[in-house]
């Protein structure tokens, strides 16, 4: 691919050797390093391809041989070019080819992370956009060493980054600590431990601070349960001091959940005609366009594009992009949902509803999912019991006149 | 005398012979092509027969419609019908 790349740019030329000395003068090109290729024997001498440049240098060789040169055939780019010399059009294109490239390569066209698991290659090129970094921009005005310094103090699991302009691709490269680098500084603002959700407290473990309830009391949402006051008695019983620190508790509560959700009157159905169109689409920039065979008005169609960026060598990304679409015909109706229909869509939103809560760190007890019916639309209640921690630390305002003391000695009642 | 001293050097050493500067390679690949390295020149070259000048030997090639796919200083490749390839002295 390289050699035939080479003679093209390079110019090659058929010549017919005539003479008796065609051996010598094959072997005398050979000696002197000048490449022949496709040399076939004719009558009185051979026929060969040779580089325009090595043509040049043969001419003293077939003197020396006794044999005569006559060109047959010219090809390749300088005699492509020499013929066309006085298309006018054709050097105009030609330029505004290259100023056209020239003019690209000086905007950004891809954005690449490397080595990047925990942060995602879309919050990235948020995190970029928010900085001012993005696809079209000026490559002059990005400052790689700027970029990598706020990437590293912003995103505290990133430990090494490195950011460079390649071509028309920023490619920032990335090394994820697996330790967090940072221990963060304990809050010792006074707080409250209060209830997130109403239940039956199961269990309470107090840190810090002084409980108001206990297991098997009902709570309800946003009433206290570890109060931030502590009371100092003196042996009288007489209170000393009073001071508000961080108060701390694990409480866990059976609470109740809930969920109800409607199923619309009529489903939509989508069926495939199996029918299918294929065509080219073509992005330049934001605009798109499709070049497809006409089809007929009233149809529905499902659209999947698979394209690609095209990039000349390895870095010199285009703004363009071109690929594939398929489209396939299908009908849409609407009709009554079937029993098993709903059925399978109650169990769908239970299951669903369920893992949600079990993210969030609730035990599940028991469950169940009731379908209502109010002749014009199906509803789904999912219910559902559990523990979960329902403790959350709210700040407290301290009282006038009552001094509010970080807590050094901790004290639970 | 110094052929042999090489050949015995070269066996002592366990130096493939290959190796040795100017030693013909011939490497045939199917009925269609042959390879040639440390060719010293075309002695002649027609359709049905080509013969090559080596360092040691002369290396005949004959068949149908042969032909030269290229030919450089250090190799060069044999296209065609090939029927022998024989080595004369």
């Amino acid at each position: 691919m390289g050699r035939h790349l080479k003679h093209k740019t390079e110019g090659s030329l058929q010549v017919q050797i005539q003479g008796a000395g065609t051996e010598r003068f094959l072997t005398l090109c050979g000696f002197h390093g000048l490449e022949l290729w496709n040399v076939k024997p004719e009558e009185d001498g051979a026929v060969c391809l040779m580089a325009l440049p090595a043509f040049y240098q043969a001419a003293p060789l077939a003197k020396k041989a006794g044999v005569r040169l006559r060109i047959r055939q010219k090809n390749g780019l300088p005699f492509w070019l020499y013929r066309n010399r006085k298309r006018k059009g054709l050097l105009l294109g030609t330029a505004f080819f290259f100023l056209l490239l020239y003019g690209l390569s000086l905007f950004l066209w891809n954005i690449t992370f490397e080595g990047n698991a925990h942060y995602s290659s879309d919050t990235l090129l948020r995190y970029l956009r928010e900085h001012g970094i993005f696809c079209g921009m000026r490559k002059s005005r990005i400052s790689c060493e700027e970029l990598e310094e706020n990437l590293r103090s912003d995103f505290p699991g990133i430990a090494w980054v490195s950011a460079g302009v390649s071509g028309t691709r920023l490619l920032v490269k990335i090394k994820e600590s697996e330790a967090v680098s940072r221990i963060p500084e304990p809050d010792e603002t006074p707080c409250d431990v209060a209830a997130s959700r109403p239940g039956v407290i199961t269990s309470l473990v107090v840190r810090q601070g002084r409980a108001l309830v206990k297991a098997g009391d009902s709570v309800e949402e946003g009433q206290v349960l570890v109060s931030s006051k502590l009371t100092l008695t003196d042996d009288a019983g007489e209170t000393v001091e009073e001071v508000y620190v961080r108060a701390d508790a694990d409480v866990y509560a059976q609470t109740a959940y809930f969920c109800r959700q409607s199923l619309p009157p009529l489903r939509r159905v989508t069926v495939r005609t199996g029918k299918k169109r294929r065509g080219v689409q073509l992005q330049i920039g934001s605009l798109a366009f499709r070049f497809l065979f006409p089809f007929s008005e009233g149809e529905d169609w499902i659209w999947q594009t698979e394209d690609v960026q095209l990039c000349l060598g390895e870095d010199f990304y285009l703004p363009v992009r071109v690929g594939w679409v398929e489209g396939e015909s299908c009908s849409v109706y609407e009709r009554p949902y079937t029993q098993e229909e709903v059925q399978e869509a109650a169990e769908d939103v239970q299951r669903r509803y369920l893992e949600n809560l079990m993210e969030k760190g609730v035990q599940i007890i028991e469950n169940n999912v009731k379908i209502l019916e109010n002749g014009y639309q199906y509803e789904i209640c999912a219910e559902a019991s559990g523990i979960q921690q329902i403790g959350f630390s709210r700040p407290v305002q301290p009282e006038s006149g009552e001094r509010a003391r970080q807590g050094d000695e901790e004290k639970t009642e | 005398m110094p052929e042999n001293w090489k050949n015995s050097g070269t066996a002592f050493l366990g130096i493939p012979r290959d190796v040795l500067p100017g030693e013909p390679v011939v490497t045939i690949t199917g009925r269609e092509s042959v390879y040639l390295e440390n060719c010293r020149g075309i002695v002649s070259f027609q359709e049905e027969e080509i013969r090559l000048q080596a360092k040691t030997c002369r290396i005949r090639v004959t068949g149908r419609r042969l032909r030269i796919d290229y030919y450089t200083r250090d190799d060069m490749r044999i296209s065609g019908q090939i029927r022998a390839v024989s080595m004369e002295s």
